[in-house]
């Protein structure tokens, strides 16, 4: 070893400012964020049915995904700049507050809950056409924010279940609507909440003097409760975050639990929440996912459109897209408003 | 393969086992702090260009194959400037070396992009 270095020693001596110097610019962190094409995962890889399994579905179903690199390092934002397909932008809001683990955490949520979505969504509306399809849920108020000043800050996780607050005269809020109307008199409150191992745990919280809060954001879900559920579903680990492709999976469920076969053979993919009442929701960073269907070749690509006046409505998002990238929209970018006109148009095609 | 057996039991004559260890050690480290950063530039390029991933990771394997062989290299120079008058055939014995490794690596490689990769992304 000592021959080796001492015959390298003059070029590893050169090189340790520069190699600093690399380094640095491969690791610093600064607070941006790049949204960048990603890819289609096919939705039957994530969710599995126990059911019409000797059913031939010809087509696919695929929610799209994007990269979104928060606090890139220097490296990334120079490489980022390069491809006009890449978005960079400045982190704003609770992007910059939250660390990129608990900015994780949130996206595991979201998708979690909007799998659950999905799921109701889809059995409900199989239900009315199968009657064998039966779907039983239950309501669950979730930690979804926490802001900087919450007491117990590392204790409380998202996705944790709010149970009850000992309120004033040691009147018990379990409907947080009521927490504001009855936390006026004392300094701290017990909280108690279940945590991801079902764990009960209390927590004191204060209200912070200048926000009048106490800096947990809350908020409600619907959760599927498999054991009174018709088929039984299994949902596969995901590396993939976020609540976009709620309407994408809405769709393949349902599509596993008819008997027709919605896709006819095509490559079908698209973004959009789905709301527990059938309705889409908008989803970010649309300019990447157009790229990624199109990049992917896809057959039908669904879109939210709620508002064609409203700029940042997504299928006006997604045209002005086309129009920039010399895409021709036509034929393949479907705008929807709900699970419903998805249907529709699925059923349509001949 | 004989004729590679026999050529290590040639260089285990020439140089000590703890000679060898020495120098192979001297050469992973160094090979590793160079290839560190061109791992970490490969990685941000995937992270930018997920959807170019299949190039990439190729990109990757043609990596490893370059710090597999750079070792060897550094290794024999190592040996060399240990022992310059080895009676062993150095070169030809880590090309061959470098080759079997590098093989497994291409196999190991097209599985993780072929069968890993579609796992993980789901």
């Amino acid at each position: 070893m000592k021959e080796l270095f001492n015959h390298y020693s003059s070029a590893i001596i050169a090189m340790v400012l520069p190699y600093l110097f690399i380094m640095f610019v491969l690791l610093f962190p600064i607070p941006y964020l790049i949204n960048s094409p990603g890819g289609l995962t096919e939705v039957e890889d994530l969710i599995t049915i126990e059911y019409n399994l000797d059913k031939e579905i010809e087509g696919t179903i695929s929610t799209t995904y994007v990269v979104s690199i928060k606090r890139p390092t220097y490296f990334q934002f120079m490489l980022a700049t390069f491809s006009p397909y890449n978005n960079i932008s400045a982190l704003t809001g609770s992007n910059l507050t939250y660390t990129n683990q608990e900015i994780q955490a949130i996206s595991y949520l979201d998708k979690a809950t909007s799998v659950n979505a999905a799921v109701i969504v889809a059995f409900e509306k199989a239900s009315e056409i199968n009657t064998e399809v039966s779907i039983q849920y239950e309501r669950k108020v979730l930690v979804y924010g926490k802001a900087e000043y919450l007491d117990h800050y590392d204790e409380i996780n998202f996705g944790d279940e709010f149970v009850q607050i000992v309120g004033d005269s040691d009147y018990i809020i379990t409907d947080i609507s009521e927490a504001g109307t009855y936390t006026t008199q004392n300094l701290e409150y017990d909280w108690t909440f279940i945590d991801e191992d079902g764990e009960e745990y209390i927590v004191s919280l204060s209200k912070d003097e200048e926000e009048e809060k106490f800096g947990v954001t809350l908020k409600t879900y619907y959760i599927v409760d498999q054991e009174d559920t018709f088929p039984k579903y299994q949902e596969s680990n995901s590396s993939i975050g976020g609540p976009s492709g709620g309407l994408l999976q809405t769709l393949s469920i349902y599509n596993m639990l008819v008997n027709e076969d919605l896709t006819k053979g095509l490559k079908i993919a698209g973004t959009g929440t789905i709301n527990y009442d059938g309705s889409v929701g908008y989803i970010g960073a649309t300019e990447q996912k157009i790229l990624t269907a199109y990049l992917n070749h896809v057959d039908i690509f669904f879109i939210p459109n709620l508002d064609d006046e409203y700029y940042y409505d997504n299928y006006q998002e997604a045209l002005r897209a086309c129009e920039e990238h010399g895409i021709d929209p036509t034929g393949w970018l479907i705008p929807v408003a709900s699970f419903q006109d998805a249907l529709d148009y699925l059923e349509g095609l001949s | 393969m004989k004729h590679t057996n026999a050529t290590w039991k040639s260089l285990r004559e020439d140089y000590p086992s703890a000679e060898l260890f020495d120098g192979f050690v001297g050469a992973f480290l160094l090979s590793t702090v160079l290839f560190i950063p061109i791992m970490i530039i490969l990685i941000e390029l995937v992270s930018i260009y997920l959807y170019r991933l299949t190039f990439l990771s190729f990109m990757i394997i043609i990596a490893l194959f370059g710090y597999i062989a750079f070792i060897h290299f550094l290794w024999r120079k190592s040996l060399v400037l240990k022992k310059p008058e080895h009676n062993t055939n150095i070169l030809n014995l880590f090309l061959k070396t470098t080759i079997i490794i590098n093989s497994v690596v291409l196999v190991l490689g097209i599985l993780v992009i072929f069968v890993l990769i579609p796992i993980l992304f789901v």
